[in-house]
């Protein structure tokens, strides 16, 4: 079963995603924080990770580094409303071809799923 | 002269022989003699009188003359019939005439024409009651030069009386100079003025441009903290949509959550956009097709909603294309047409026309509507952010102050008039950025924001 992890400070976006992807064909697992996120990435394979940009602590593309050092391959989403005050550091990050896509927030139920759905049959 | 010894002499040749009547007619010619003698004398001395006084006028008329011709002013005599009697050197050369072509000819060939009739009424009236006064008070006056020319002038009038007669003393100063320095130092006053009504404005848009930038970091920390309880808010009710129950009262609840939700949502999006109306800065080539297609696509959606709305679309067939981020096109453009929607909305004559245009410079797009207007009072805050006419949800107050902001930012502009009951009119400007050079630069500097 397709494994997801969320990475977000909200729980309200935590929980969100979880009821989108109940019954749906994929496991989902939430991180509160940055650093939880990253263990929990060590620890086992994902398919896909949806880090949040801002977070106390650790912030999205900190967060986004770290876990690319051990894993250059796992699709990964900067899931943001808005990206203008990180806007260097996602360039810096880009241009260090760090590997990520940019979802804007809100996302409704259905455009979740139909993204996490093409996400995985490209990467087949 | 006469004298006795002569008369003597006369009557002794012709004696006559009665010499008593002789005698007797000799006395009374001797008496008449005398009276005659005495008038002789009186008439000498009346002569010489006249002669002492003849000079006397003379020697005054020389000094008058004198006093004239030595006047820096240019000097003129008329008479009550304004005629011209005597002028001086200096009106010879101030008027470009010589003297004996003006003396005995009317005052009128020094008058412009437009100036004559009313100098006419003027001039019997000065007559009536003549003073020594200045000529036109508080009006400008001007003195016809021989070669047609105009020339400024200040006229004084000294009503004269010689020999029982009225003559005008007419003094003429040339103000041509002044009235230059005068027109110089108006010319310094507006200037003057208008740089300090510049400064003003400037200073006035600067602390505007503050106020905004610091309402749009505060616009964006809010709006982003917003998202997030959005976000779950969505998802909540989009969940329980799914799982629904058999409750239909339930259900309608559900849905207005979501409607209400993505109502904050498009809220949301106003704000970001406001406070970052960068996000998408690149510059796509609008053409006539394009355009057409996001005017005539943006009213057809609106004719779905209120189909008793008319739309003109009209692009003058010298369009030219220009360069506009499309999406940021598509919003400005759907921002005024909902304006103008809602303006038409409750009048009886609902009509929106769109009238696009270009010139070597700019591309001209007119959107005029029938509708409702807008008063005097509140046209002026029409663009400040968060300030709506619009009854509660119909908007958020931030449509025209995000559209100006648009279009300011790519150079462009946007002005609004309106009349309360006729409706409101928007000219909108784009610059023509002709050289693709000038694109390419701005997408490298710009391009990777995303």
């Amino acid at each position: 079963m397709n494994k997801l992890l969320v990475i977000d400070d909200d729980s309200a976006i935590r929980k969100s995603f979880m009821l989108t992807f109940e019954n749906s064909g994929f496991k989902i697992e939430t991180a509160s924080s940055g650093m939880e996120g990253i263990e929990m990435a060590k620890a086992s394979g994902y398919n896909i990770i949806f880090i949040d940009l801002k977070m106390p602590g650790m912030n999205g593309i900190e967060t986004l580094d770290s876990i690319r050092r051990f894993n250059k391959d796992v699709i990964i989403y900067i899931f943001t409303a808005f990206h203008k005050e990180f806007l260097l550091e996602l360039q810096e990050a880009a241009a260090r071809e760090l590997k990520f896509e940019i979802v804007h927030k809100p996302l409704y139920s259905e455009q979740l799923l139909e993204l996490v759905q093409n996400a995985l049959l490209k990467n087949i | 002269m006469l004298t006795m010894k002569h008369l003597m002499r006369m009557f002794k040749f012709k004696r006559h022989p009665d010499r008593k009547k002789i005698t007797e007619d000799f006395a009374s010619v001797q008496l008449k003699l005398n009276d005659l003698e005495t008038l002789n004398s009186t008439l000498e001395a009346e002569l010489s009188n006249q002669r002492i006084k003849i000079s006397q006028l003379k020697e005054s008329e020389e000094r008058f003359r004198m006093l004239a011709e030595s006047s820096p002013n240019a000097i003129l005599l008329t008479d009550d019939h304004n005629q011209i009697k005597m002028i001086n050197h200096q009106a010879e050369m101030l008027l470009g005439y010589d003297r004996s072509e003006l003396v005995g000819s009317s005052i009128d060939v020094l008058i412009p024409s437009r100036f004559r009739n009313k100098h006419k009424k003027h001039s019997k009236m000065y007559f009536n009651d003549p003073q020594a006064r200045i000529m036109g008070h508080g009006r400008d006056l001007s003195a016809l030069h021989k070669s047609g020319n105009e020339i400024p002038v200040e006229i004084g009038l000294t009503p004269l009386f010689s020999q029982g007669q009225l003559i005008v003393l007419i003094t003429i100063v040339d103000i041509t100079e002044r009235k230059k320095h005068e027109e110089r130092l108006r010319q310094q006053n507006e200037e003057l003025l208008r740089s300090s009504y510049e400064l003003e404005k400037r200073t006035s848009q600067l602390i505007q441009s503050e106020k905004m930038s610091a309402l749009g970091t505060l616009v964006a920390g809010v709006a982003h903290e917003l998202n997030n309880p959005l976000t779950g808010i969505l998802h909540y009710s989009q969940y329980l949509k799914k799982n629904r129950v058999d409750d239909q009262k339930y259900n309608e609840i559900i849905d207005d959550i979501i409607l209400e939700a993505k109502r904050c949502e498009e809220i949301v999006k106003n704000l970001l956009q406001y406070a970052y109306p960068h996000e998408d800065s690149r510059k796509n080539r609008i053409n006539e097709d394009t355009l057409r297609e996001i005017l005539e696509g943006t009213c057809q959606l609106f004719i779905l909603k209120n189909n008793e709305i008319k739309f003109l679309v009209s692009i003058d067939h010298h369009f030219q294309d220009f360069y506009f981020n499309i999406n940021k096109l598509k919003q400005i453009t759907a921002n005024l047409i909902k304006n103008a929607v809602d303006a038409v909305e409750t009048c009886p004559k609902k009509e929106i026309m769109i009238r696009v245009s270009s010139n070597k410079h700019q591309c001209n797009m007119v959107i005029e509507d029938t509708g409702i207007g807008i008063d005097q009072e509140n046209l002026h805050r029409i663009f400040d952010p968060f300030y709506t006419t619009k009854e509660v949800g119909k908007g958020t107050g931030l449509g025209l102050s995000i559209t100006r902001k648009i279009i300011e930012d790519d150079g462009g502009s946007i002005n609004l008039s309106s009349q309360v009951g006729k409706g409101t009119t928007i000219h909108l400007i784009f610059p023509l950025i002709q050289e693709e050079k000038t694109i390419k630069i701005y997408e490298q500097t710009t391009g990777n924001r995303r």
